[in-house]
């Protein structure tokens, strides 16, 4: 993913309601944010829903934000935080057996981004959002837990159990 | 292409490509090469909707907000102008200063009225006990009005039968004071009741005499007592 670099203008203006400024900033970063949610979610309409939600929010506070520079890691939190709240009663953080991995060392494939994008959309939904928020986006255990309601021990857990299950899924999905 | 020399590579060749088919390794390079979704055409307009619906709303939250504090104003006002008038009617009706009865003047007061008792309290007195600040309720004793006429000019001499005061242990002429009568005025008064008591006796002998002879003295001395719960006025 590529990082969005924003005028500082264009900021002025959004921050100032202007709605062209501010349609030019849905252009820019329409696609980051669709993506994060689409992909958190694996809904469609639900991503739609997060996304105006989050462009919504993002002209409502603008003005409160104190580091404009900060503008598209800042939606991308808000849009992180809309797609778990839509999404919170489907995560289920069970406990994650603890045995080693039979195919921790076995992994013995080729695989590339489309594929892994199809194997994270098919995860377990509490479990692909620990991994979304750490692995994709970067977040610290620490925040992913405290933006999911979770223990720090849990969210790493879950971030084992997600890989492990990616191996399984990308290795299946090699096979077909 | 047959001529040409054929180069052998590093030894650990293998083992780097291995290491690049580990999953971590692949995990880390292809999360920037994610595909890269994008949202539907009506996507804005739905946004653009939904801000014009919010700025609609937004223009009267700070009208009900003023609205509804205005008027909680208007009845904090109201309540407040009927308490006084309650008050004012109580006080034509009892005749009483209640200004001091007020929470406002018993915080900031130094003194309050006992409106039961008719009593003064000195709410602001303390005492150092064991280097302990300790307030002291103290009561003062209620003093009702008696004269509101305008102060009168203090005389020099008061003259007692029998004895000047400015000049002591001369005796005054017996015609001159055979011409005057004495009037005792006794005014008495208690704390709990507070009633006040005016007795007058004209042409009373004189008490001040009467004492004097009691003990053979030889000139007559004036003698002022006040008593510890009444003050004698002599105006």
């Amino acid at each position: 993913m590529t990082q969005i670099q924003l005028d500082s203008e264009l900021i002025e203006q959004v921050i100032a309601q202007d709605r062209k400024a501010q349609f030019q900033l849905f252009e820019l970063t329409k696609r980051m944010i669709y993506s994060l949610a689409y992909r958190m979610l694996n809904d469609e309409d639900l991503a739609h829903d997060v996304l105006q939600e989050t462009y919504v929010e993002v002209f409502q506070k603008i003005r409160s934000l104190k580091h404009p520079e900060a503008l598209p890691s800042w939606m991308k939190t808000i849009a992180a935080r809309k797609a778990i709240k839509v999404a919170k009663n489907q995560f289920e953080f069970e406990k994650i057996d603890q045995h080693p991995d039979p195919l921790e060392n076995q992994f013995d494939s080729w695989f590339d981004g489309e594929l892994l994008d199809q194997a994270i959309r098919e995860l377990p939904p509490g479990a692909r959002a620990v991994f979304m928020l750490v692995t994709v986006e970067g977040y610290p255990h620490s925040e992913a837990a405290n933006l999911l309601g979770i223990s720090e021990s849990t969210s790493k857990s879950q971030l084992h159990y997600a890989k492990r299950l990616l191996k399984t899924r990308i290795q299946n999905l090699l096979r077909v | 292409m047959k001529d040409l020399p054929e180069y052998e590579p590093r030894s650990n060749s293998w083992e780097k490509i291995i290491k690049r088919k580990d999953f971590d390794s692949q995990l880390s390079k292809n999360l920037n090469e994610l595909p890269i979704y994008s949202p539907s055409e009506l996507a804005w307009n739905r946004i653009e909707e939904e801000l014009e619906k919010k700025k609609q709303t937004f223009i009267w939250w700070p009208l009900l907000i003023a609205a509804s504090v205005s008027g909680l104003l208007f009845l904090a006002f109201y309540q407040y102008d009927q308490s006084e008038i309650q008050i004012q009617s109580l006080q034509q009706a009892d005749g009483i200063n209640i200004q001091n009865l007020t929470p406002e003047n018993n915080g900031k007061g130094e003194t309050e009225l006992d409106y039961l008792t008719g009593v003064k309290k000195d709410s602001s007195s303390y005492e150092v006990i064991d280097g302990e600040k300790r307030k002291i309720d103290r009561t003062k004793e209620f003093i009702p009005e008696i004269a509101v006429e305008k102060q009168q000019e203090l005389v020099n001499s008061f003259i007692v039968k029998g004895m000047d005061l400015e000049t002591r242990g001369k005796p005054i002429d017996s015609s001159e004071m055979q011409k005057k009568t004495f009037h005792t005025v006794a005014i008495s008064w208690d704390i709990r009741n507070t009633k006040v008591r005016l007795t007058t006796k004209i042409g009373a002998p004189d008490p001040l005499l009467l004492e004097a002879k009691n003990k053979e003295e030889i000139y007559p001395q004036g003698q002022i007592r006040l008593g510890q719960r009444n003050i004698i006025d002599f105006k």
